[in-house]
């Protein structure tokens, strides 16, 4: 029986998320792009953190850096814990596993499996029990209205319903983490709202910290903290 | 999930892609079973026994012995060494002829050679008496459909079938008769075209070879040869064409490797953002390598579901009119299980090494990687 939420304080004396001069280039032929320059940030849990700017400014790189698929090419990165960093594939794997889920502008989802098996996926990973891991999804389901549409393939669900599919697959196993990614960029204004909502909803439990990379600034209001980034580089407060 | 279901829910989800796939697999996997069974049937026929140190003399002008008479000097000639050096002489009548409108190998030597230099075993039946009755080899009785108590038209008269043979090198595809009553077919001339010299037992066939080949008698004009020598050049066409079955069938199975490879590799370069899903939603790289390996072990499987009963189906076709010929030696075809298990471990071996290569790359690129493409 789960057991109700309790509050946590925004500031922890370790935050969640603590970056120090991160920094990610690319090489294009012979050029190199800072896609990412000398980013330094805190992030505490149960925060609800909003990265601002517009598109190309290296939101989602941070994110990604951030959620340990991707690694950086200078400075350090540490959440709950882990040194993103020097992680190897297995401790990235376990770090992925334990520690953050993913929501993405497009849902990303599989399309050759239904929706609970896609909810299913992060308890399937490590080990679960296929009947146990379905339980757990379609409870979740139920939770976010999607009770009747378990049973559908992605490409049978609207954009609303598919970006639901993707919460609930990055919260089935509660971790500590949320990266979303323009989650609300696909979907028209209300259903925009209703993923807001429920981020920000996610953040009030105490559960979840939420990272949420948008270009929308009226999603400002709805954060506890902004990090503003244009060109690669954090802009001042 | 486990890789399995992954895998399976995939394949059935791209169903066209997944039976193209199996489709092409299957094609490749037929050849490879019916190039596999022909050498196989080729090599069995190949597989001659040594005759060991007998010698044969043959008339080194002629292309084909039929066409040539040997005297009664070389016999002599061989009788001479004494039987320190030779325990048996045997001359062996050959014509190539039409008999029941097919073109055959009639030969005849004395009956009392046919076990010892001619190397001929009883399979059925039992050996001719002197007079109208032969022996066919069992080769012969396959592809002619002849059987015991058939009656052979040879040089117009009747000649009954009164056992099968069989026999090292091409004689396995020939009708013996007795020399005697060959004599009385054809008249008592021209009836040698190669003598068998059986080597004595502790005796150097270098030196009994030798001793031959300088005999005034056959020097210049006759040559000796090792009979597996001469088996073993006659057969030489044969060996290369077997040759390149195996090749054949080894570059199949390759096929179906590169076959698996290209799937996988495919699958990856258009849909590399659900391997890194997996990955994002907590599966190791392990565990998205297996679904892929399963993936494409799971085609290299339904190619060989297919590609074996069609082979099978294709063989026993071939073989419902007759057998299939190559250079006149009839050869059966068939789906041996011994060979069938071989190829099923051959086929997942290459489709596993194919699919290893194409999803190396997954260690190399990361997660961020596969969703940006």
């Amino acid at each position: 029986m789960d057991t109700p939420p309790v509050p946590r304080p925004l500031v922890d004396v370790v935050p969640l998320v603590r970056a120090e001069g991160l920094s990610r280039h690319y090489t294009r032929g012979s050029e190199i792009v800072d896609a990412l320059a000398d980013i330094t940030l805190d992030i505490p849990r149960g925060a609800f953190a909003v990265v601002l700017g517009p598109s190309g400014c290296g939101k989602s790189t941070l994110l990604h850096l951030l959620g340990g698929i991707e690694r950086p090419s200078q400075g350090a990165v540490t959440v709950d814990g882990v040194s993103l960093e020097r992680a190897s594939e297995a401790e990235l794997t376990r770090f992925r596993r334990r520690s953050v889920g993913f929501i993405f502008q497009f849902y990303n989802l599989l399309p050759f499996i239904s929706a609970d098996e896609n909810v299913a996926l992060p308890l399937l990973a490590v080990g679960q029990a296929r009947a146990d891991a379905l339980r757990a999804a379609r409870a979740i389901l139920d939770q976010m209205g999607l009770g009747a549409r378990r049973g559908h393939r992605p490409a049978e669900l609207s954009g609303g319903e598919q970006q639901r599919v993707a919460i609930a697959r990055a919260i089935i196993t509660r971790p500590p983490l949320i990266l979303a990614d323009e989650p609300t960029g696909d979907l028209d204004a209300a259903g925009a709202e209703a993923v807001v909502s429920m981020l920000r909803d996610l953040a009030r439990d105490g559960q979840h910290t939420i990272v949420m990379a948008t270009h929308n600034q009226r999603l400002v209001q709805a954060s506890d903290q902004v990090i503003r980034l244009s060109s690669g580089r954090r802009e001042p407060r | 999930m486990t890789p399995l279901r992954l895998a399976l829910a995939d394949l059935g989800f791209d169903r066209l892609r997944t039976m193209l796939s199996i489709a092409g697999m299957a094609s490749v996997i037929v050849c490879a079973m019916l190039l596999g069974a022909m050498a196989a049937a080729l090599s069995d026929f190949l597989a001659v026994p040594s005759t060991g140190s007998n010698l044969i003399i043959l008339d080194g002008n002629y292309v084909d012995p039929s066409d040539s008479t040997l005297p009664d000097e070389v016999m002599r000639a061989a009788e001479a060494l004494g039987p320190q050096l030779v325990s048996r002489v045997s001359p062996l009548f050959f014509r190539q002829l039409r008999v029941n409108d097919r073109l055959v190998q009639v030969r005849a030597a004395p009956l009392a050679d046919w076990a010892g230099a001619q190397h001929l075993s009883l399979q059925s039946g039992r050996w001719p008496n002197i007079g109208n009755e032969v022996v066919i080899g069992e080769g012969l009785a396959d592809s002619a459909g002849w059987n015991l108590g058939s009656v052979l038209i040879i040089y117009g008269r009747p000649m009954t079938v009164t056992g099968t043979f069989r026999s090292p090198g091409v004689a396995f595809a020939a009708v013996y008769m007795p020399l005697e009553s060959a004599r009385d077919l054809f008249g008592p001339d021209r009836l040698t075209q190669i003598v068998t010299v059986q080597v004595a037992l502790g005796a150097d066939g270098e030196t009994v070879s030798a001793r031959l080949a300088a005999d005034p008698e056959i020097a210049g004009r006759f040559v000796v040869f090792y009979e597996d020598t001469y088996t073993r050049r006659n057969t030489e066409l044969l060996r290369d064409l077997l040759n390149l079955m195996y090749v054949g069938s080894g570059l199949a199975l390759l096929a179906v490797g590169m076959g698996a490879y290209m799937a996988s590799a495919l699958h990856l370069a258009e849909r590399p953002r659900e391997s890194a899903l997996l990955r994002l939603s907590g599966f190791s790289v392990a565990q998205v390598s297996a679904y892929l390996l399963l993936r494409t072990e799971m085609l290299a499987a339904g190619a060989f579901c297919i590609g074996v009963p069609l082979a099978s189906a294709w063989m026993s076709a071939l073989y419902a009119d007759g057998p299939a010929y190559v250079f006149n030696v009839p050869i059966r075809l068939t789906a041996d299980p011994n060979r069938v298990a071989i190829f099923a471990a051959l086929t997942a071996l290459s489709a596993f090494a194919g699919a290893l290569v194409s999803t190396a790359g997954l260690l190399r690129a990361s997660v961020a990687q596969g969703l940006r493409s």
